[in-house]
């Protein structure tokens, strides 16, 4: 009890209260603008997060990210456009009730919905990760070896379009990571003379770049599309129309929100992904699928439950192994390690009121969404009249000092670059990022686990399935990888 | 630009190679099989496989390269192209005009290449060089480059 107290007295400082308010009108304003993700809000805010003690950093991120998930469903139902890729599973259904009259039943129902998915979300990551903390206690470099291995294999198979694609992607993380002297050995590794990149790539730079710079870039090719002008939302009774839903729905909210916690707790998978899935389930089951894409609100309602279920889900495997559930949490781990906060089991018991003081903000951004998501919604068709042609290079202005101020040096803002034109060329070609994210920050931990395992078993590889969950995960992780080939054969056979 | 699966696997195979090669030139750990060479080698084989799989599933398009809409636009080049070069010309100059005029000039000219109004885009540049400039120079105490010509007076 003592322990939560403590907990309490961190997140009730006014300070973090203030961050997390500001966090959250920050994610709420980059979600609700098309072009700019849940990924991009944190990318942008960890700078600034950078020069704050572990709690409010961490609320101000979880915060954001909460919130720009779910902003992403305003567009999507005032402009056909949705404003991250996580809302456009259902955007149709949600610009079309909008369009007829229904935009209290369509934009309370995502809110809402967002809500208790995050909420649930939260309420299994409390529930889940002190057990899961406990076995994992017991790992040894061998099981660590395995489940980032595990990780970086469902990084593959999960993310929509071409695993051999998204394999490329984690080729181009995975070698990033080796650069640098920052390695068992300690040898300076492709650092061609340059004394920057002794220390490696620096991992915030890299995602600015990759995430928000590219993102510029696609504004700067693409230029301003034919602008079309905002529906007009009806905020009166936007809770109260949600009553109905809960009672007609619970099962969808349930199972999106379960779904969701799960699908993010994948390593690689999630909001996006989550949130796609979702909708397909809710379709598949139910008792009107015909009406799905055509103004429904069933599929909001699960999916929108879904993809905020993941932003928490995504926190399981961040918080108890150090292995990022999606790139947010890549981010984040990053943060936490700057911070001396090494995420792993061993954060629950020697912090373990710094982890339940993240559970009361992941409960406090959820219950926030409520009324500042109400807000954000009365203002959307305001929001959304900044023009692109302004945003952009003022994004681009803060990538700039964002990437700066990590290394404090121009290495920073070279780095930014490389990596901006790298996501924009990856993105060109159908290379999903986040893979290269997740070998970018899990390259080294699968080196280190690698060669100090290696070194115990003195070269022996059969140490690698001698402990009963190393074998279980390995298993698993090559399971993963052997599913997929055999459908693949089995496929050529039948043509 | 999109590159078919043969062009792509082309480049990830010669990547690998190049990679494997790279990793020949390092050590072990002394006394050990496994070092600074192990992870390098391993992405190595790992990329020559994956080029070689990207290779095998396009052979049937040939080396197709598609010419995405906007690639056609010389306009849309010409964006991209100097939003790289006025990021590198802030690089180059930021340390002797300082973050202020740099990042000023720099927002004007990307807001004039996407097309807003001079003026917006003055009143624009100087209300974010101030807000930047105070909130992360001031605030947040990162050492943004003062330059010699125009330091703001905080």
């Amino acid at each position: 009890m003592n322990v939560l107290g403590q907990a309490l007295a961190l997140v009730a400082d006014p300070y973090v209260l203030l961050v997390m308010l500001a966090s959250g009108i920050f994610g709420l304003f980059v979600g609700s603008i098309p072009g700019l993700t849940a990924t991009m809000a944190t990318a942008l805010l960890v700078p600034i997060t950078f020069f704050m003690d572990p709690v409010p950093a961490i609320a101000a991120i979880v915060t954001a990210a909460a919130m720009s998930i779910f902003a992403g469903d305003i567009p999507g139902a005032l402009l056909r456009i949705p404003g991250t890729p996580a809302s456009a599973a259902y955007v149709e259904d949600a610009y079309r009730m909008t369009r007829d009259g229904r935009s209290r039943d369509a934009l309370g129902a995502v809110l809402v919905f967002s809500a208790i998915g995050g909420i649930f979300g939260t309420l299994i990551l409390i529930l889940a990760s002190p057990a899961l903390a406990e076995i994992a206690l017991k790992f040894s470099s061998f099981e660590y070896f395995w489940l980032v291995v595990l990780g970086l294999s469902c990084a593959i198979f999960v993310s929509p379009g071409s695993p051999l694609r998204a394999m490329v992607s984690l080729v181009i993380g995975l070698f990033a990571a080796t650069i640098g002297m920052d390695n068992p050995a300690a040898q300076a590794r492709f650092t061609f003379g340059n004394l920057d990149l002794l220390a490696g790539v620096s991992f915030i730079p890299a995602m600015i770049g990759l995430f928000a710079a590219a993102e510029v870039f696609r504004a700067m090719v693409h230029g301003r599309k034919g602008a079309t002008a905002p529906l007009q939302p009806d905020t009166k009774g936007l809770f109260s129309s949600q009553i109905a839903n809960m009672r007609r729905y619970p099962v969808q909210a349930l199972r999106g929100s379960g779904l969701g916690t799960l699908i993010g707790a994948l390593p690689g998978a999630g909001a996006d992904i989550a949130a796609w899935i979702s909708y397909a389930v809710s379709k598949r089951f139910s008792r009107t699928p015909e009406r799905f894409g055509h103004g429904h609100v069933e599929g909001l309602v699960e999916a929108g439950a879904s993809n905020n279920a993941a932003v928490s889900g995504a926190w399981i495997p961040a918080l108890v192994f150090g292995i990022p559930g999606d790139s947010i949490t890549a981010i984040v781990i990053g943060v936490l390690y700057v911070k001396g906060m090494n995420p792993g089991p061993t954060i629950f018991l020697h912090e373990p009121q710094l982890i339940y003081a993240l559970f009361i903000v992941f409960l406090l951004a959820n219950l926030l969404m409520l009324p500042l998501g109400w807000l954000a919604i009365r203002l959307a068709s305001r929001v959304l009249k900044v023009p692109q042609k302004v945003l952009m290079p003022i994004i681009l202005l803060f990538c700039i000092v964002g990437a700066f101020s990590i290394t404090n040096s121009a290495y920073g803002v070279v780095l930014m670059l490389v990596f901006g034109v790298l996501g924009f060329l990856m993105e060109e070609n159908d290379i999903p990022i986040a893979p290269a994210i997740l070998g970018l920050v899990l390259g080294p931990m699968l080196e280190k686990n690698f060669i100090t395992s290696m070194i115990k078993a003195d070269g022996n590889w059969l140490a690698f399935f001698e402990r009963p969950i190393a074998a279980g995960i390995g298993a698993l992780a090559i399971l993963v990888w052997l599913v997929p080939l055999v459908r693949l054969i089995l496929r050529r056979r039948a043509a | 630009m999109k590159l078919g699966d043969t062009s792509l696997g082309i480049l990830v195979l010669i990547g690998g190679l190049a990679l494997f090669w790279a990793g020949l030139g390092f050590s072990p750990i002394p006394g050990q099989v496994y070092g600074a060479q192990t992870m390098p080698k391993a992405v190595g084989v790992l990329s020559i496989g994956l080029g070689l799989a990207l290779i095998l599933s396009g052979r049937a398009a040939g080396l197709a390269v598609t010419i995405s809409d906007w690639a056609r636009d010389p306009g849309a080049w010409a964006r991209l192209l100097s939003a790289i070069a006025l990021i590198v010309a802030y690089i180059l100059l930021a340390g002797t005009l300082g973050f202020a005029l740099t990042a000023f000039g720099l927002l004007v000219a990307l807001m004039l290449l996407t097309g807003t109004r001079v003026l917006t885009a003055v009143i624009v540049a100087i209300g974010t060089v101030t807000l930047v400039q105070y909130s992360f120079g001031q605030l947040l105490r990162v050492p943004l480059p003062r330059g010699d010509l125009l330091a703001l007076p905080f």
